[in-house]
C-alpha cells in the first residue's frame, strides 16, 4: 500500500468501470429521451446500448450466518459439521479438510508484510513468553446447516489453551459465544454444540474427553 | 495520506525492533504502554484484507476507507480474530448499518471465480501462496474485478501500491484461494414489459396509447425516445473479442418498454431492404409471465409500410393480441370491422411497381372470429385456400398479382356480444 490514494480512486474506477469478466462494455452516456420532435439516425445512434431499467427495490437480505471457532494454543483443529463433513487439520493422520462449503482454517499470521515483499507470513501473535507451538488458529464457514457439531481440539494441547466459538445470525450479529481457557494437560478433546443456538438461552457447549 | 503512522494501527498487533534496529516481521498482541521493544504494524504493512473488502463495500455503495474500516472492526468484538485476521462477518454489520445488505460467503474456488465476479461483483483473491499442511494458503489479498478480453488473466486492484493491474504482470498469473461477498439482491416491483425482437431489413416505430413514439422511421429519417423507461436498440449480438457485430448491414433490432400503458400500440415496420423479416412480440404480465407473437419470413421491400395494432393488458394470464393496422373499412359497429385487419396493406387502394408478380398481404383474424366462415376471391376467383385463417391468429399469404386492376375480396363472419355479424372488404391493388 504504497500509494493508498492511488487505491482509493482505484476503487471509484472500480464502480464506473462495473465488471468487465462478463464482456461487459461501459454503456454509453444516456441522453434525455426526444420531446416531440424527432431526431436524425445519426444523432440517436449515440444511444444504442442504453437499456430501459426496471423499477426495483431492495430484496430481503441475504442469510448472512456464519460460525467462527478462535483458538489460541498449540493443538490443531478439526470440526465436524451434523453431515460429517469435516474443516481443520487432523494431526493423527496429517490430513486438511476442507470438506464444509466455504470454510476456512487459517493458523499464525495470515498474511505478510505487504510492504515486503521478501517475507514470508505464518508468525504467530502471542502475548509474552510461550512455547513455540502456540499459535492462534481460525475456523469460519458460512451459513452452517442445522444441528450437531463437533470440535476436536488436537493431542498437543501441552501449552493449555484458550478457545471462543462465536455464531452469527441470520442478520450478521452475534447471536451465541461461547469462551474457555484451559490449562495445560487437563483440557477437554471434544466441544459439541447446536446450530444454532437455542433463542432465549444461553450458548451451550458440552465438552467430553473422548 | 499512506495508511501508516499514528491513527493506522492495524488491529492491536505489534512486531519487535530487534537490536540493531530494524524491524522484525513477528505479529503479537501489543503491550499496553508499548514497551520500547515493540512498534505497530500499521494499516500498510497488514492492511490488504482490509482493504480489499472496503472496496468491495464501495461498490456496493457503502464507501468507507480502510482506517475507517479498521476503527470498525477495532470498536467490535471479535472484529479481528487471530493474529489479525479480518472477521468479515463482523465486517459485513458496517455495510448493514448503511442499509446495504451485503453478506460473506466464505471460501470460494479458483475455479468459479468468474462466475463469482459475474454474478455478484468484485472478490478477494490470495496471492503469494504457500504450502501448509498441504494446502495453498494465501499470505497476500488482492482485488479481483474482471478478466482481459483473451480471459487469460485476471483485472486487479492491489493494495500493495494501490495500483490496478493485472494477475499476470505481478503475480505471475497465480492465485490459490478466494474470499467472496455477496451484494443486496433486488427484487422487481414491476415486472409488465412489452419487447418487440426484430431481425430484418427494416426499421420500428411504436406509438403508445398516449400518442408518445419511440424507434426510428426511415422516411424522415427522425429517431424518437419519447416514451419514458423505454429504449430502441441495435441487439446484434457482437464478438466480445474483436467487438465486430454480428451484421452490421442489418442488425438485429429491440423495442423495450418498461411498466407499459395498457392499451393499444401502434406498430410501424418500414422496409429499409428487399427481404424478409422475423419478429417477435412479447409481453409481461404484473406477474411477468409472458405471452408472445411471432411473425416468420415476413417480405418486405425498401420503404415499405407495414402496421400492427397491439394491445398490452397487464392483467395475470392476459395475452398480448395484434391486429393490423388497417381494418378494411367498411362495416359497423366499429367491432365487425376488425373481425379482419391488415398489416399490409395500409388502404384499400394500392399501387404497385410495374411488374409485380405478388403482393405480400399479412392479415390478422380476430379472436371473435369463426374461421369456416372464411372465403376470399381475386377479381371473382375463388382463391380461400390460399388463407388458413385461425381465431386470433396472423398470417403471411402471398396474394398473385396481374397487369392492371386486382381486386382482392375477402370475408368472414365473427361473435358480437348479442349476435353473429360478418366483415367483408374489397382491397384493390393497381399494377401498372
Amino acid at each position: 500500500m504504497r500509494d493508498a490514494i492511488t487505491m482509493r480512486k482505484s476503487a471509484l474506477v472500480l464502480l464506473v468501470l462495473g465488471l468487465t469478466a462478463c464482456g461487459q462494455q461501459t454503456p454509453a452516456p444516456r441522453q434525455q429521451a426526444a420531446g416531440d420532435t424527432g431526431k436524425t439516425h445519426a444523432a440517436v445512434s449515440s444511444q444504442k446500448g442504453r437499456i430501459a431499467q426496471p423499477q426495483v427495490k431492495p430484496g430481503k437480505a441475504a442469510d448472512a450466518s456464519s460460525l467462527l471457532v478462535s483458538f489460541h494454543g498449540c493443538a490443531d483443529l478439526l470440526l465436524i459439521d451434523p453431515h460429517g463433513h469435516k474443516l481443520g487439520y487432523d494431526a493423527a493422520s496429517k490430513k486438511s479438510y476442507l470438506e464444509i462449503a466455504g470454510g476456512i482454517y487459517d493458523e499464525g499470521d495470515p498474511i505478510g508484510d505487504d510492504e515486503d515483499d521478501a517475507k514470508q507470513a505464518g508468525q504467530e501473535k502471542t502475548a509474552g513468553k510461550q512455547p513455540d507451538c502456540v499459535a492462534d488458529k481460525t475456523v469460519q464457514f458460512p451459513n452452517p446447516v442445522p444441528g450437531t457439531y463437533t470440535l476436536k481440539i488436537g493431542d498437543n494441547r501441552a501449552a493449555g489453551f484458550k478457545l471462543e466459538i462465536t455464531s452469527y445470525g441470520p442478520d450478521a450479529k452475534a447471536n451465541g459465544y461461547y469462551v474457555t481457557s484451559q490449562k495445560a494437560g487437563s483440557a477437554p478433546s471434544f466441544y459439541q454444540f447446536e446450530l444454532p443456538p437455542p433463542s432465549g438461552t444461553d450458548f451451550q457447549v458440552k465438552t467430553a474427553s473422548k | 495520506m499512506s495508511y501508516s503512522g499514528a491513527g493506522n494501527e492495524y488491529d492491536s498487533i505489534c512486531r519487535n525492533v530487534n537490536p540493531d534496529g530494524t524491524l522484525a516481521h513477528d505479529s503479537h498482541i501489543c503491550h499496553n504502554p508499548l514497551l520500547d521493544t515493540e512498534t505497530p504494524w500499521f494499516i500498510k504493512g497488514k492492511g490488504c484484507y482490509l482493504s480489499d473488502t472496503a472496496m468491495v463495500f464501495g461498490y456496493f455503495g457503502a464507501t468507507i476507507d480502510p482506517p475507517g474500516l479498521n476503527n470498525f472492526l477495532k470498536g467490535r468484538a471479535q472484529g479481528y480474530v487471530g493474529a489479525g485476521a479480518v472477521n468479515a462477518t463482523v465486517a459485513t454489520q458496517f455495510p448493514r448499518s448503511q442499509n446495504t445488505n451485503v453478506t460473506y460467503r466464505g471460501a470460494g474456488t479458483t475455479a468459479n471465480l468468474s462466475q463469482a465476479v459475474c454474478s455478484a461483483g468484485p472478490q478477494l483473491m490470495g496471492v503469494k501462496c504457500v504450502n501448509r499442511h498441504g494446502v495453498q494458503k494465501a499470505t497476500h489479498w488482492v482485488l479481483g474485478y474482471g478478466q482481459d478480453k483473451a480471459k487469460t488473466t485476471w483485472l486487479i486492484v492491489d493494495p500493495n501500491g494501490g495500483a490496478t493491474t493485472t494477475l499476470q504482470s505481478k503475480y505471475n498469473n497465480s492465485f490459490c484461494e478466494t474470499r467472496t461477498f455477496q451484494g443486496p439482491e433486488f427484487t422487481f416491483t414491476d415486472q409488465t414489459g412489452l419487447t418487440v425482437s426484430f431481425h430484418s431489413p427494416g426499421e420500428l416505430l411504436i406509438t403508445n396509447p398516449a400518442g408518445q413514439r419511440l424507434g426510428f422511421d426511415p422516411l424522415t429519417n427522425l429517431s424518437f425516445a419519447q416514451i419514458l423507461g423505454s429504449s430502441y436498440n441495435d441487439v446484434g449480438l457482437g464478438d466480445d473479442e474483436t467487438e465486430t457485430p454480428d451484421d452490421t448491414v442489418d442488425p438485429a433490432k429491440s423495442l423495450e418498454l418498461v411498466s407499459p400503458s395498457i392499451g393499444d400500440y401502434n406498430l410501424t415496420i418500414t422496409g429499409t431492404g428487399t427481404g424478409t423479416y422475423n419478429m417477435e412480440i412479447q409481453a409481461l404480465d404484473i406477474n411477468g409471465q409472458p405471452s408472445q407473437q411471432t411473425f416468420q419470413n415476413v417480405p418486405i421491400a425498401p420503404n415499405q409500410v407495414q402496421q400492427i395494432m397491439v394491445h398490452y393488458e397487464s392483467t395475470p394470464g392476459a395475452q398480448v393480441q395484434l391486429a393490423g393496422g388497417f381494418d378494411g373499412g367498411g362495416q359497423r359497429p366499429k367491432d365487425v370491422n376488425h373481425f379482419l385487419s391488415y398489416g399490409n396493406p395500409s388502404s384499400d387502394h394500392t399501387s404497385l411497381p410495374a411488374g409485380t408478380t405478388a403482393f405480400p398481404l399479412l392479415i390478422f383474424y380476430s379472436a371473435e372470429t369463426l374461421p369456416g366462415t372464411f372465403s376470399a376471391t381475386l377479381n371473382g376467383a375463388d382463391v380461400t385456400s390460399l388463407f388458413h385463417p385461425t381465431a386470433g391468429g396472423h398470417e403471411f399469404v402471398s396474394v398473385p398479382m396481374q397487369s392492371g386492376r386486382n381486386v382482392l375480396a375477402l370475408s368472414i363472419s365473427g361473435n358480437l356480444p348479442s349476435r353473429t355479424a360478418t366483415d367483408t372488404d374489397r382491397l384493390t391493388f393497381l399494377v401498372p
